[in-house]
């Protein structure tokens, strides 16, 4: 445990954990924030981007997210794109994060009784108010878990940047582990910092959850 | 007949001693007969990797030689160079041989020998063909830096170069990936060996750089053998030793690097 | 691109080595996974349980490619080495059994306790009544998580990469470094791996049969 004294590795561990928490944060806020309208999108018996979306989301989930880092990153500067790595990373993440969000978002909405909407329309709801005030916050009951459990995916996705050059919690582990052979020690410490970050996203779930709760039906 | 048999004693008893301590370095090796060695295959041109997938270099020929001389078949490892020292430390390899930088403290550690060197080399800059405002370390300050993850160029930069010249810095797991990011922009250049990047650019490898002739300081190289095994270190430094002096080093840099080195600069 | 087609014959043993990785693992984390959810089956309060728990909260939220480290660099360090291939294998089943536990968990909580307890007092040993009666309801309830996981598994495959295993992406990387082709093999590693997950994937989304008798 002596590695956590040393002043510059302690730094190093800090400066990587500040770009994990950015990164991760960026995403799942980001990646959230898309899925919703692809998801209500997805609503309508009929729509023209409909199999595109669908095309969309059956490839971010099936392609491998280094894979994904990988071809931004080495990928994008043949056709004259030269994004910074942190950029290239964000958008890989967000991009495989949304498909995933998008589908737990639909089996939320699907799994609304359809007699909600018809009751919403012989109320005389407008679509916009039936969105907001029916299906919304069911879809998001229902997909709640799902959600916040790839949060916590994406927190781990995050340490995949380390391959793409960007020094995150995980490339700081490295160069400590590649000047003082400390592998054990070093990965333990990181180890303990995604499990606080992981156990502060479950928190943020239970106090979600919990506010659900005493809300009427 | 006394003196004769004396003699003769005598013969055996040295070659017998020498046999005998020749073979010591058998016995601390990770696998029998073999010589368990880890590279990183993205250094070029002391090791890579080539079109067909195989490893070859400077690093790959000395090594190869060593194992004739000590009658040992020679398995290489491939792994990022960060995770080749560490592993040679904790005993998963017999010798690193990746053109590891012989800094002070890699001299001074106990964890391994680091060997007497192979090469004569320098650390130096190498920048886009069209970034003519590089044209000396002093002109650096400022620029973003891009050095291999592990390696020894960005603590040779950082001690050699005035404190706060170089902030922004990216470090890549080889000099592979180092090179393609310095062709893509993302750094204004690359803190790494002389001969390497001379190599790539006179072999069509690496295009739209130059690697400038100002070096910030000279560096040597060498391999790195296990500390379990001493009689090993001892043996291949001999072999280094003899090889300086007869000529079969610099025939392996003539190969590789089309360099001829001058051992007087390696301290 | 006569060089990319030379690199084809690797490309297709990396994704053979993917998915012999990948189905170790997975079954391994389905298998064990399942016999830890019936550990303690039915106690009010366990140490056991508690211990298991706290394991799978470990291994679900640190980063795979840290746990691969931890083995790959620290066993040697406690003078295990384990290989790039024994710290894939592990790694990845100790994270997968925690994934898994969570899912036949959340499968048994579906079936009554009553059942359980009903065959106890029928006279049933443990043994039968977990082969027999559990199980048997649990694995249809269960099916759809565990094959999405599955599937994450050999997408994860990729992060071996990072320890030389010589997987799809990791003959990927080769392969852009001496042809300096990142599109052409980037776009072949995707599609093998998607014509390796779509197969699962099509398995997955077929209907789960009458789960729990009631």
């Amino acid at each position: 445990m002596n590695i956590l004294l040393d002043p510059t590795y302690q730094q190093m561990l800090f400066d990587g954990l500040v770009m994990t928490l950015l990164i991760s944060v960026v995403v799942i806020i980001v990646s959230n924030l898309l899925a919703l309208p692809l998801a209500i999108y997805m609503q309508r018996p009929k729509g023209a981007f409909r199999r595109v979306i669908i095309g969309y989301s059956f490839f971010a989930r099936a392609a491998p997210v280094l894979a994904l880092l990988f071809a931004l990153y080495y990928g994008l500067p043949r056709f004259g794109i030269y994004l910074e790595p942190v950029p290239s990373a964000l958008i890989g993440l967000i991009f495989a994060s949304t498909a995933y969000n998008l589908e737990f978002l639909r089996s939320g909405f699907e799994s609304i009784p359809s007699g909600q909407l018809d009751a919403a329309k012989a109320l005389g709801l407008r679509p916009f108010a039936t969105y907001w005030k029916v299906m919304i916050p069911q879809a998001y009951r229902l997909a709640g878990p799902s959600l916040f459990s790839n949060a916590i995916q994406m927190v781990k996705g995050s340490s995949l940047a380390s391959l793409v050059a960007i020094d995150e919690l995980t490339a700081a582990s490295t160069v400590i582990i590649s000047e003082t052979y400390k592998a054990i020690e070093v990965l333990l410490v990181v180890s303990v910092f995604y499990l606080v970050i992981a156990a502060v996203i479950i928190a943020l779930q239970y106090l979600y959850e919990s506010r659900q709760s005493t809300r009427r039906r | 007949m006394g003196i004769a048999r004396t003699a003769l004693l005598a013969l055996i008893a040295v070659f017998g001693v020498s046999a005998a301590s020749a073979q010591d370095y058998k016995a601390a090796l990770v696998a029998p007969d073999t010589i368990t060695v880890g590279t990183s295959g993205s250094a070029p041109p002391f090791s890579m990797t080539n079109a067909a997938g195989e490893l070859e270099g400077f690093d790959i020929d000395v090594v190869n030689l060593v194992a004739k001389q000590l009658g040992l078949t020679a398995k290489f490892e491939k792994l990022d160079f960060a995770g080749l020292l560490p592993g040679l430390t904790a005993g998963r390899f017999d010798l690193i041989a990746s053109g590891v930088t012989r800094t002070p403290e890699r001299l001074a550690s106990k964890d391994f020998f680091l060997l007497s060197p192979y090469i004569v080399n320098g650390a130096a800059i190498t920048r886009r063909e069209a970034d003519t405002d590089i044209t000396s370390w002093k002109d650096v300050c400022g620029k973003t830096m891009g050095a291999v993850r592990g390696g020894a160029f960005q603590k040779v930069a950082k001690e050699k170069l005035p404190a706060d010249c170089v902030t922004k810095s990216r470090e890549y797991p080889g000099a592979t990936e180092l090179f393609l990011d310095l062709e893509n922009r993302r750094i204004d250049f690359a803190a790494h060996d002389f001969l390497g990047p001379k190599y790539l650019a006179k072999s069509g490898k690496l295009t739209g750089a130059v690697t400038l002739d100002d070096l910030l300081t000279t560096i040597t190289q060498s391999v790195a053998v296990s500390n379990k095994n001493k009689p090993l270190a001892d043996a291949i430094d001999a072999q280094f030793e003899t090889w300086r002096k007869d000529g079969t080093l610099q025939g392996l840099a003539d190969k590789w690097f089309g360099a001829s080195i001058d051992w007087s600069k390696a301290q | 691109m006569e060089i990319v087609l030379a690199w084809l014959p690797r490309l297709l043993v990396a994704a053979a080595l993917t998915i012999g990785l990948s189905a170790v693992v997975f079954t391994l984390s389905a298998v064990v996974g399942l016999l830890l959810s019936l550990v303690h089956y039915g106690r009010e309060k366990s140490w056991l349980r508690n211990g298991i728990e706290a394991f799978s909260a470990f291994f679900r939220s640190v980063p795979e490619l840290v746990v691969l480290f931890l083995f790959f660099f620290g066993g040697p360090q406690i003078g295990i080495d384990f290989g790039p291939i024994g710290s894939t294998i592990i790694a990845f089943a100790l994270v997968g059994i925690a994934f898994d536990y969570q899912v036949f968990k959340g499968a048994l909580k579906v079936v009554p306790f009553g059942q359980y307890e009903a065959g106890l007092a029928l006279g049933l040993s443990k043994r039968i009544v977990f082969l027999r009666v559990l199980i048997p309801q649990i694995l249809p309830l269960a099916r759809k998580g565990w094959i999405t996981y599955a599937i994450g598994t050999v997408k994860r495959m990729s992060i071996a990469s990072a320890v030389s295993v010589s997987e799809i992406l990791y003959v990927t990387k080769q392969g852009i470094a001496a042809t300096n082709a990142p599109f052409t093999f980037l776009s072949l590693a995707v599609g093998l791996y998607i014509l390796i997950v779509t197969p699962l994937l099509v398995f997955n989304e077929r209907k789960p049969k009458q789960a729990v008798a009631r």
